[in-house]
């Protein structure tokens, strides 16, 4: 970029097509650090929440289900942990997406050239900051309470990665339909709760098996990126191949399909906002 | 260079907003839809702006000067007919909207450079300069909740005209806040007006109309009225109001 001479004082910088991915992606990261900057200066204990609301959950649900499973709570609290915080990422993405494209109004109304993909990974990488956060934590509370931590623990590393983009897919997604049709943040809401039960977070997923559920292990994508990040954090194992396959499936159905609805929604969302 | 050929836009209307257009729409890959209740915002304007023109858009309130030069640099797109422009564009249109409440005047004017297509080390670079020129001082470390309507005006101009495009469009700017920031502002306007290749600018005051272009085109009801030299078509149109 060349800089323009204007009048004296002034930088004056000539416009580039600004719909490149880089410049997607420092747009999104600028608003998501907004968004970080104005989420944990808000409240006297700042960034700590993305800890301490997990662990809060995770020790009354613990206190409870491990008396159910007959389980010692130093056990199960890891558990719980990674999963709630690995959740509370999951929900933020699509409850983020799902105003994506309606907190972007004043922009997407006013600057031309803009990817409309910069508003969905705004959310998206506002809410991985606190899922790493959130993991760091989660190790430090199994090593606290004697759990394993071993060399598979690395592994974790390029599940975030797929972590990553499952979110940016689900924000996309979720901004383009709950934009498009007003409606479906109530059908969200409802099949979010339902995922929830019907996932093992507060639960063994031994549990679904003994009741001959099975199936809804294998159909749940979720469970098994979930798996991926907790097998080796909390249990100090590499998780099963199968894992791995059943990600990739997910993410390779997934990406395309928020490819799609962005570019077929590209010119029409300014008409629906 | 922009080229328009045909150029139609309808504005979904409630019957745009039932979730079965939407969603045929959106999987026929239909931009916006037509229909019964929409508003016919354009009807097959066709006109070609050569480089080096200056031209002035008029008309009343609601005649779609507005929406013109939203489908010229491509916020909308129409939905018959072509839009096709050589050159960067920049556009200054609503300029106190867009902006993160929350967050500071620096860290907006950081996010709206970045919007406007400045790299991050770019966008660095220039915010000092950005800066002086709001001269808003300390106020910008601010939260901009706590910002008057002429702050907002001057922190969204001094940002947006901070680049020189070379297809530069101008939505009714009135400068802002008092005389000598006015006087100011205008002075870089002129500059980045006469560093363009290209000038559209909308004005429902004919003196800056007759000051700033040579060619005028007079928008009715969505399509072109009149197109011609400045002062014919103002007399024209003055003529119609009287």
């Amino acid at each position: 970029m060349v800089p323009v001479k204007g009048s004296p004082g002034e930088i004056l910088v000539a416009p580039r097509k600004q719909e490149n991915f880089q410049q997607t992606l420092s747009i999104a990261w600028q608003l998501a650090r907004l968004d970080l900057v104005r989420r944990y200066t808000s409240t006297g204990l700042g960034m700590l929440w993305a800890i301490l609301s997990p662990l809060g959950m995770s020790l009354v649900i613990g206190a409870v289900f491990a008396k159910v499973f007959d389980q010692g709570l130093a056990e199960f609290l890891p558990y719980l942990f990674v999963n709630l915080t690995l959740w509370a990422f999951f929900v933020a993405c699509l409850e983020g997406g799902a105003i994506a494209f309606i907190a972007a109004e004043g922009y997407i109304k006013q600057v031309p050239n803009v990817s409309l993909a910069a508003y969905p990974l705004r959310m998206a990488f506002g809410a991985f900051a606190a899922l790493c956060f959130g993991l760091f934590a989660a190790t430090l509370v199994t090593v606290v309470l004697g759990g394993t931590i071993n060399a598979s623990w690395l592994s974790i590393l390029p599940a975030l990665g797929a972590w990553l983009i499952f979110g940016i897919a689900l924000a996309s997604l979720s901004a383009v339909l709950n934009t498009m049709v007003r409606d479906f943040t109530y059908v969200q809401t409802v099949g979010v709760q339902a995922l929830f039960y019907a996932t093992p977070i507060m639960y063994p997923p031994q549990m679904l098996v003994e009741h001959g559920l099975s199936w809804l292990l294998t159909f749940n994508p979720v469970y098994h990126l979930l798996m991926l990040v907790r097998t080796p954090l909390v249990f100090g194992d590499l998780p099963p191949l199968s894992h791995y396959i059943a990600s990739a499936i997910v993410l390779l159905l997934l990406v395309p399909l928020a490819i799609v609805a962005l570019r077929r929604s590209r010119s029409s969302v300014v008409f629906w906002l | 260079m922009i080229d328009l050929e045909k150029v139609s836009l309808h504005f979904p209307g409630k019957n745009g907003f039932r979730l079965r257009d939407r969603l045929a729409g959106f999987f026929s890959g239909a931009t916006a839809q037509m229909d019964d209740d929409g508003v016919r915002a354009l009807h097959e304007i066709s006109l070609t702006i050569r480089t080096g023109e200056r031209v002035g858009v008029i008309g009343w309130n609601g005649a779609g000067k507005t929406t013109l030069l939203k489908t010229m640099c491509g916020i909308y797109t129409p939905t018959e007919g072509r839009v096709q422009v050589e050159g960067d564009v920049a556009s200054l249109f609503e300029l106190a909207t867009g902006f993160e409440m929350e967050a500071s005047g620096f860290d907006n004017m950081l996010t709206r450079a970045l919007l406007l297509g400045m790299s991050r080390s770019e966008a660095q670079a220039a915010l000092p300069a950005i800066a002086e020129f709001t001269e808003l001082g300390t106020a910008l470390e601010r939260p901009v909740k706590t910002y008057s309507f002429g702050m907002f005006l001057r922190l969204a101009f001094a940002v947006s005209t901070a680049i020189q495009p070379d297809v530069l469009l101008l939505d009714e700017i009135v400068a802002a806040g008092d005389a000598r920031f006015q006087a100011k502002a205008q002075e870089r306007l002129d500059s980045m007006v006469e560093n363009a290749s290209l000038v559209v600018l909308i004005s429902h005051d004919m003196e800056t109309i007759r000051a700033m272009s040579d060619r005028c085109i007079w928008i009715e009801s969505g399509e072109v009225r009149e197109d011609g030299p400045t002062e014919a078509v103002i007399r024209a149109y003055a003529g119609a109001v009287a």
